[in-house]
């Protein structure tokens, strides 16, 4: 419900705001297909013969890229059905969603622990089984599977079924359909039945205190879901063709049914069928390391469990692509992702300009104004006798010194695309969404929605309102959500913004800063416990991303909390890609959280320039 | 569905048992924060007799500051029900565990159907201050033991509201009883009955990422006053896109199910569907009758973080009452 446009129905994307922010599950073949920009993606991983974990925020594009998978699309992409099945790596892709309430039902809960891992299993396979007979039936064309191909992959699919558990499902549905002339629609309305037997037993179940046996027909791995995936393989074209089951927003699923899930993956039968497991990282609740140990370790590094108590280890039983890292890891590869999506949406808006960087100009005035500030900065390092490298040199002060020369003059203007990517902190979202609202200021009461570009004093104000929303109007939305338990970490996480805020704002205002471009801390020492549920709440609700770094003593990673950058413009902050941090004692971390002016004022006092900088790890060290 | 102030009510006979001269076979009433929580027990006339009652409590807010107001409200109802002959016994549930809720009630209702379940005809449930959720896992409870009773329904609205009901949130979860039945070739449409708890809504649309939002504004409602209120704070939802509004009577248990019952024949085919009742206890019971006869639909209830249990509601205005039958 974050959409604030209408769901665009086939050939009506061109139409709407180019930058809405639209549910994938909503878009048309066609659509995706067009909006779609494969490059930066890390796409060919997803596409290989293997398991395939896929963590990501919500928002980063994780469901795009799996939809964009599924045979239709391809087959848009391919120019041709039967030209997809031919070309490298051909897959017959399943879209799975895990929707809220389909698999995560209470009276779940409530079963014998035996009981309930049949029957969740079942549950999933029934429901894999669906997506699959769907497929089969409306991602090609009628005449691509021939109607006796179909009978025959109906009758071995009901095969692996127990005869007598299944008999009177199959009764009921031969009431309706045909298995001879509806192969496929059969199967459906036989999984359907089925799943109708297993939510009248966990309602009655439940109303007779748990005493009743599920009577109905059950499946597992190796007796049902392994051979159906190996009988797509007798249907024409798909010879050799291996089945993707991309299972999305997995952290819905219970830790039971994750565990299912991982366990199906550590039989290594990506031969048949590979799984696609897309899922936030902090909902998926089967790792074997515990969250404070976790949090500093890479997703790819991570074990999960498996049913019996073992474990399935990365790269070894499944590759892990991390959806949120690429900014982190290149932001010249995110910057160019962003920018292939923009003026992709450009395009199929048919708006006049294609390119985002015309669509987005920069402040004319400060750019040259940065410019001039770089040549002095330049010239500065001659006269200080070449320290280090110039480039290096300029970078580091320049950016710094043209915030602190506009300290009094003006506010910094933050438009401009490559700023717009910085402050979306690379979740695609976050560059779509302001790009939406200014868009939408800008054509509001004009004649045509044909513009060629928004004016940056048009971007600055959208993204000014943006940025203030994050740290006000935000955090009274998650005071209305959180249990009163949990309020005073709210408070305390609001305050502690703001002692960072203010104090990042100080230093990159300071014309003597050594190292101005403050944006990230990290702690040393123990953080006491409500300390630690602040941080959480940050990292959950996205105004931190948490990240970790080596120690220089050696002997491991240490957590490295970067602000969100959404935040620089209401705290006037840099947010062009860099990370300066603070080291800060838990007793400071206290403080910012209690009293910000008080944090404020004791780290000025507290940190002289010149020799304790580290000019290479660009840290300040107390 | 008859309807009577509670002024009116008191100056009259009161409240009588179901079948003329015979004592109702089961009394159900939960104990809360608000000060109508006794209303239907005051008035139950002289004469009125109950075999049996429980009165039910949910433990966390027994245990919050709040915890004497219910208490008091415990003993009142159970000692106006030992008054009228009646065995009574307390059912201590958690709004916050589901499990805990619904065996607390499953356990309560059991142990009190000592004679056996073909002998129970007259149930009298005070569905008043129930939070949703036990008052639906009640009516689900009642069907299963009790297929032959009656059920009178009796609901006391209240003369106004706080400034906020609810706040906050801590999930959403499928009610005990009402899993649904998901075709996972359609998508998900959500049907809410709306009241005054607009974040509650959001909360709830925000976790089931809906295609459909058909919202519900309850008119009648118990009063002109919330329907204006219930217009007003939905008004924000409505704007949104893919969101239909349909109007439901808020104030009768049948009619709210007959609509219920229309709009779930006519989107059914289309989409898999929630029900999410946020109005009154009334149309709570009435979706629970559409659903108890739809079992593809799926009922969700959204756990808040916190109830206003200082100023949730004032006064007393309607007596209500309706009875539902299952018909066997």
């Amino acid at each position: 419900m974050t959409t604030p446009d209408a769901a665009p129905e086939v050939g009506r994307v061109e139409a709407l705001n180019p930058f809405v922010v639209e549910s994938p599950e909503k878009l048309q073949p066609q659509d995706i297909a067009r909006l779609f920009v494969e490059a930066y993606t890390r796409i060919e991983t997803i596409k290989q013969r293997k398991h395939t974990f896929i963590w990501g925020s919500r928002g980063s594009g994780k469901s795009m890229m799996l939809r964009y998978l599924e045979p239709k699309c391809q087959a848009i992409v391919h120019h041709g059905t039967a030209e997809f099945f031919r070309s490298k790596p051909p897959f017959l892709a399943l879209y799975c969603p895990c929707k809220e309430g389909y698999f995560n039902k209470t009276e779940m809960n409530m079963l014998e622990p035996l009981t309930a891992r049949i029957l969740t299993e079942h549950m999933l396979n029934l429901y894999v089984a669906a997506k699959l007979a769907d497929c089969l039936h409306s991602q090609f064309d009628s005449g691509f599977f021939d109607d006796a191909s179909k009978k025959r992959f109906a009758r071995t699919v009901l095969s692996l079924f127990d005869r007598a558990s299944i008999a009177s499902s199959v009764e009921e549905v031969n009431e309706y359909v045909s298995l001879e002339e509806n192969s496929l629609v059969w199967l459906l309305k036989l999984f359907g039945v089925e799943n109708k037997k297993i939510n009248a037993y966990l309602r009655n179940n439940v109303l007779r205190k748990g005493e009743l046996s599920y009577e109905g027909a059950t499946s597992g791995y190796h007796d049902f879901l392994l051979p159906l995936m190996q009988a797509v393989r007798e249907l024409p074209h798909m010879e050799g063709i291996p089945v993707y089951v991309m299972i999305d927003d997995a952290n819905r699923l219970t830790r039971d049914q994750q565990t299912v899930v991982n366990t199906w993956i550590s039989n290594r039968d990506q031969e048949h069928v590979c799984f696609k497991v897309a899922a936030e990282f902090s909902g998926y609740q089967t790792f074997r390391n515990n969250r404070e140990l976790f949090s500093t370790l890479k997703p790819s590094d991570l074990d999960l469990a498996i049913e019996g108590g073992g474990w399935i280890e990365a790269p070894h039983d499944y590759s892990g692509v991390d959806v949120d890292e690429l900014y982190t890891n290149s932001q010249s590869d995110y910057i160019a992702k962003v920018k292939g999506i923009a003026n992709r949406r450009l395009e199929v808006a048919n708006l006049p300009v294609k390119d985002i960087e015309q669509f987005l100009p920069p402040d004319a005035e400060e750019e040259a104004r940065l410019e001039q500030i770089k040549k002095d900065t330049a010239e500065e390092w001659e006269q200080r006798g070449r320290p280090g490298r110039q480039k290096d040199y300029v970078y580091r002060y320049a950016t710094a010194r043209l915030f602190q020369w506009l300290r009094d003059k003006k506010k910094k203007s933050y438009a401009g695309f490559t700023n717009m990517v910085h402050l979306s902190s690379g979740v695609l979202r976050g560059f779509l969404e302001p790009c939406y609202l200014m868009y939408d200021e800008y054509v509001s009461g004009r004649e045509s929605r044909h513009v060629e570009s928004i004016p940056p004093d048009v971007q600055n104000k959208v993204l000014f309102r943006y940025s203030e929303e994050f740290i006000l109007a935000d955090i009274d939305k998650i005071r209305k959500e959180l249990p009163p338990e949990a309020k005073s970490s709210l408070e305390a996480l609001s305050t502690l913004l703001n002692s960072l805020g203010r104090l990042f704002y100080e230093r990159l205002h300071d014309p003597d800063a050594r190292e101005a471009r403050l944006f990230s801390f990290t702690v040393r020492g123990q953080i006491p416990e409500d300390i630690q549920e602040v941080l959480r709440l940050g990292v959950r609700y996205r105004y931190f991303q948490l990240r970790t770094y080596s120690t220089k003593e050696g002997g491991g990673r240490e957590k490295w909390y970067v602000l969100n950058r959404r935040l620089c413009p209401v705290f006037q902050l840099d947010p062009t890609g860099f990370e300066g941090r603070i080291s800060l004692t838990p007793d400071h971390l206290k403080i910012a959280c209690t009293n910000a002016e008080k944090f404020v004022r004791l780290r000025l006092k507290q940190s002289p320039e010149s020799s304790q900088l580290d000019l290479f790890s660009l840290t300040e060290e107390e | 569905m008859y309807k009577v102030s509670v002024r009116e009510g008191e100056q009259a006979v009161g409240i009588d048992s179901i079948i003329s001269d015979r004592p109702d076979d089961l009394y159900l009433a939960c104990a809360s924060y608000e000060p109508r929580s006794t209303a239907v027990t005051d008035l139950l006339s002289s004469s009125y007799q109950a075999e049996r009652a429980i009165v039910y409590m949910n433990e966390e807010i027994l245990g919050s500051t709040c915890g004497g107001r219910v208490d008091a409200a415990a003993q009142k109802i159970a000692a106006a029900l030992e008054r009228r002959g009646g065995k009574v016994i307390e059912a201590r549930g958690s709004w916050l565990d589901p499990q805990k809720q619904f065996e607390a009630l499953q356990g309560a209702i059991i142990e009190q159907n000592l004679r056996g379940a073909e002998f129970v005809r007259s149930v009298s449930l005070d569905a008043t201050t129930f939070n949703r959720e036990a008052l639906l896992v009640t009516l689900v409870l009642l069907r299963a033991h009790f297929k032959r009773a009656v059920i009178r329904i009796l609901y006391v609205s209240p003369d106004d509201h706080g400034d906020w009901l609810s706040r906050g949130f801590r999930s959403v979860r499928s009610v005990i009883g009402f899993p649904g039945i998901q075709d996972p070739t359609l998508p998900t449409a959500l049907i809410v009955l709306s009241g005054f708890e607009y974040d509650r809504v959001v909360r709830v649309a925000n976790e089931y990422e809906p295609a459909k939002v058909f919202l519900g504004i309850g008119n009648p409602a118990t009063s002109p006053n919330f329907l204006e209120r219930n217009k007003e704070e939905q008004k924000l939802f409505l704007a949104q896109q893919d969101i239909e509004s349909f109007e439901f009577p808020a104030d009768s248990i049948q009619s709210c199910a007959v609509r219920l019952q229309e709009l779930i024949e006519a989107h059914a085919p289309h989409y898999n569907l929630v029900l999410a009742p946020m109005s009154t206890k009334l149309s709570t019971v009435g979706a629970y009758l559409a659903a108890e006869q739809n079992p593809q639909v799926q009922i969700t209830y959204c756990v808040p973080g916190e109830y206003n249990v200082d100023n949730y509601s004032t006064g007393t205005k309607d007596l209500y009452t309706e009875q539902i039958s299952y018909g066997e």
